[in-house]
């Protein structure tokens, strides 16, 4: 699962989510890729599922790249415990998306290959996406 | 370079709620600068510029701008620097004309097309491109529409760099010639690029390390 080696702060506060994504908006790396038109908080497990439901599909050959990572932790009280005694112990890691982000860059394989590898990553994720791709110029072999 | 004709008026009015306003009544807004040149905002039909960019050559080209003001017209020859996209909707919200010089050298980016089937990628391997740009410079005129690169000798784990393209006569690649341009590699399964991994001790402890300052952290 993904995680910070290391952090300044084990425990952090929420934040918001406010406004559309201005930092990673577009693809860098691949040819095709996966936006989110939703903001959250997509867990590290969720992005694992995705990956891995993505590499299953393009077997051998094609290349992902992940483009959000889990840098914020989420902490949860024990069942039963109650109220006070301070915050809970951080449970797992998310990462902050907001509308436009691109969640994963593919390249190496078929367009038709690529938008059924991002459907199915699609559904392992809390959000709606949409696939995304290179606008090509001219006469692309 | 393909050149094509964009007709554009003097925008008088300037900040964001004028802006959206010529949105709405179907124009975009945008501005022309240059050596020599005021900054000056104009705005196009948003139909007629897109209609205009709907080339092969996309938005490389040079336009000749016919621009409207003050009662009268006048030419000006520039490229389209920067097109400010809506990253939601996608579409186009401000562009930017850099005017040129037909004799003077321009620095600008062109695209990269890959021709031909590569042996290597027939036998299972990964083609990656590095650059789907580079920036050349050349006279406007001379200016390619884009560089091709031939992949069809690329076996597995040949590379292709900038100093291995033939740009055309008059045209000088502004990238390190070590850059790689694309790449062939071996297929590996469920090989992905993972931003940080964990080390297995760490993953094992559940938690990061905290970078220590002063106070040690209970728990």
């Amino acid at each position: 699962m993904l995680m910070p080696k290391r952090v300044k702060y084990r425990k952090i506060q929420r934040g918001n989510m406010k406004g559309k994504a201005t930092r990673g908006n577009a693809l860098s790396f691949g040819e095709f890729g996966l936006q989110t038109l939703e903001p959250a908080w997509i867990t590290d497990r969720q992005i694992e599922a995705a990956r891995i439901a993505m590499t299953r599909f393009i077997k051998r050959g094609g290349k992902v790249w992940i483009r959000i990572f889990p840098d914020k932790s989420v902490t949860k009280k024990p069942a039963e415990t109650r109220m006070g005694s301070g915050k809970g112990a951080p449970e797992y890691w998310v990462a902050v998306i907001r509308p436009g982000r691109v969640l994963f860059e593919l390249a190496g394989v078929t367009e038709a290959v690529a938008r059924e590898a991002m459907r199915l990553a699609a559904f392992k994720l809390p959000v709606t996406t949409r696939f995304i791709m290179r606008e090509r110029v001219g006469g692309v072999v | 370079m393909k050149q094509i004709t964009i007709e554009a008026e003097k925008r008088d009015s300037c900040g964001k709620g004028h802006a959206r306003q010529s949105r709405r009544a179907g124009y975009l807004p945008g501005v022309l600068y240059g050596k020599g040149l005021e900054p000056l905002p104009l705005r196009i039909e948003s139909r007629a510029f897109l209609q205009a960019l709907h080339t092969e050559a996309g938005s490389h080209v040079l336009v000749n701008l016919k621009i409207q003001a003050n009662g009268g017209s006048h030419d000006e020859l520039c490229i389209i620097k920067e097109m400010q996209k809506d990253v939601f909707q996608r579409h186009v919200i401000h562009v930017d004309f850099h005017h040129i010089s037909l004799k003077e050298k321009i620095r600008t980016n062109v695209p990269v097309h890959i021709r031909g089937e590569a042996p290597g990628v027939k036998a299972g391997g990964v083609l990656e491109q590095h650059y789907w740009e580079l920036e050349v410079e050349a006279l406007p005129l001379d200016l390619p529409e884009a560089l091709d690169v031939d992949i069809s000798s690329l076996e597995i784990g040949d590379h292709i760099s900038v100093k291995d393209l033939a740009p055309p006569e008059g045209t000088a690649i502004i990238e390190e010639p070590d850059e790689i341009v694309v790449a062939l590699h071996a297929p590996q399964a469920e090989k992905v690029e993972v931003p940080a991994e964990i080390a297995p001790e760490e993953a094992a402890a559940g938690e990061p390390e905290v970078i220590a300052k002063g106070k040690e952290e209970e728990e």
